[in-house]
């Protein structure tokens, strides 16, 4: 990327600069220049001017014999004079005017040429209106060339994260169509029957997260904030959270635990806050080993609420930390161990906790464990919503 | 004067990370007169592959540890003429993804949200019937 602007801020760029040589000097520059050679004619004849070589009289009145042609010296001198007068016009004016719009032209064709990719430098020399145009193009093409690489970058991302999206969808869709025709079958036993429908159950319920944490990117993505602030309790959302994920941590088999001292009230977004606790749950019991456990704790601080999910999960490593809020970004292990995960969660889980006027702090022992933590605030102005 | 025939059940491996999924392929194949086993991840896949030889192996592209991909490259490097052929049951099916597991020689690539069981059974059915002598 070209090198124009860097040293401009783009407030100045955007006003017309003071011009030393403003255009219609060198206009009228070219123009007396133009017309020296006229007026030293003119001199000339009206014996005003003295050229040794050349006396007046033989201007006016003289004669010159080309060949079998009689010429009045008048005429040769004038018709120099003009040629002169053209010569020396056309020569400024293609010096001041002519080249320098010429290189903005191939300038602005090879601009073109490379797609706004590739800026070339471009300086014209002179401090006047042309100089400026191509001081401003320069930084026009610049901020045009960011503006259609961020359009470019933001429609790859909108891509990968529909087709993230659709193939989040397909998992529990596969399990419901082919658990249904199971069910249908007449050589499946009652009790297999009953197992199904409530796996069936918990497709269902995998889907409708999926779809929450579709429409909570969406409006993430879009600015629109709609976050719907209200007391609520949080002991009775987590045991809710834990019943939900019941199943799952069961097929996990991982023990979860929930520690508190008593009902607190805080002012959170009750769908939002949800979403982020099962999104991190759901998290812990994914990287926990078999035989593992995962405890969440409330601890009231003063008129703060703090919400840890603890596990004795894979952990994460000091290099993974720093990618791990990044919208698509999966570990390697995480990868490892379950490769369909779509890695949007905890950009999400972090957004959403920002909105309520925390910061989320992980604490993590590669094989070992983390722990997940934030705040809450018992009182609405204790943040900005 | 009876000469006795032995028939062989063809056996099929099922590759599938999803306990509940493959349990569910597993018997359906069964139920057709199928041998059947089933893995769990990319390097059981290819153990039971070495060991049991199966006729047929429908695998999955996305389990843990190895996947899908990766077993079918090793296969094809080990390149032992079996004669196994390989059907991909995944829910991956962009255009780049079936290409990839194509370039393999697999018989045939199924999305399995787009699939039931039976037309799953079916397809095994058309590649190879469940008893051969």
């Amino acid at each position: 990327m070209s090198d124009i602007s860097s040293q401009q801020s783009p407030e100045k760029t955007i006003k017309r600069q003071a011009f030393l040589f403003p255009l219609s000097v060198k206009v009228i520059a070219v123009l007396i220049c133009a017309l020296i050679p006229p007026f030293a004619l003119v001199f000339l004849v009206a014996d005003l001017l003295h050229i040794p070589q050349v006396p007046p009289s033989v201007v006016r009145s003289g004669i010159v014999h080309v060949g079998s042609f009689t010429i009045p010296v008048i005429y040769v001198v004038v018709l120099a004079t003009f040629a002169l007068s053209l010569g020396l016009g056309i020569a400024l004016a293609e010096m001041l005017f002519i080249h320098p719009s010429r290189r903005l032209l191939h300038w602005l064709i090879n601009l073109r040429r490379e797609g706004f990719k590739k800026i070339p430098p471009l300086s014209l020399p002179g401090s006047d209106e042309i100089g400026e145009i191509g001081r401003q193009l320069g930084f026009a093409a610049l901020a045009f060339s960011r503006g259609s690489e961020e359009s470019q970058a933001s429609m790859e991302q909108r891509s990968l994260f529909i087709m993230t999206a659709a193939h989040q969808l397909r998992t529990p869709l596969t399990a419901l169509l082919w658990t249904i025709e199971a069910v249908q079958n007449p050589t499946t036993s009652s009790e297999e029957r009953t197992k199904l429908l409530s796996s069936m159950s918990e497709s269902l319920s995998r889907m409708r997260l999926v779809i929450e944490h579709i429409l909570a990117s969406a409006n993430v993505e879009e600015g629109r904030f709609g976050f719907v602030f209200e007391q609520i309790d949080m002991v009775s959302l987590i045991e809710k959270i834990i019943l939900e994920m019941r199943p799952f941590s069961e097929k996990q088999q991982v023990q979860v635990s929930f520690e508190h001292d008593g009902a607190f009230l805080v002012f959170a977004d009750k769908e939002r806050i949800s979403l982020a606790l099962a999104d991190l749950l759901s998290n812990a019991l994914q990287y926990t080993p078999g035989g593992g456990s995962v405890r969440i704790s409330l601890k009231s601080e003063g008129e703060k609420l703090e919400v840890a999910v603890a596990d004795t999960g894979i952990g994460i490593s000091e290099a993974e930390r720093a990618m791990i809020f990044n919208k698509f970004y999966r570990s390697e292990r995480a990868r490892h161990m379950r490769p369909d995960g779509s890695g949007l969660g905890l950009y999400l889980v972090r957004n959403i906790i920002e909105k309520h006027g925390s910061e989320i702090t992980i604490e993590s022992t590669e094989g070992k464990g983390t722990r997940v933590s934030f705040y809450l605030h018992s009182k609405r102005d204790q943040f900005s919503s | 004067m009876n000469i006795p025939y032995t028939y062989t059940m063809t056996k099929v491996l099922v590759g599938e990370d999803d306990e509940m999924l493959s349990s569910l392929m597993v018997r359906r194949l069964q139920a057709e007169g199928y041998e059947t086993d089933a893995s769990y991840d990319g390097v059981q896949t290819l153990a039971k592959v070495a060991e049991w030889k199966p006729d047929l192996l429908l695998l999955d592209i996305l389990m843990p540890n190895k996947s899908g991909y990766d077993v079918l490259e090793e296969l094809h490097t080990k390149g032992e003429q079996t004669g196994m052929r390989v059907v991909i049951l995944s829910n991956l099916s962009a255009q780049e993804d079936v290409e990839r597991a194509k370039k393999y020689g697999v018989f045939d690539f199924l999305v399995k949200a787009n699939t039931t069981p039976a037309e799953v059974v079916d397809k095994v059915k058309s590649i190879i019937p469940p008893t051969a002598k």
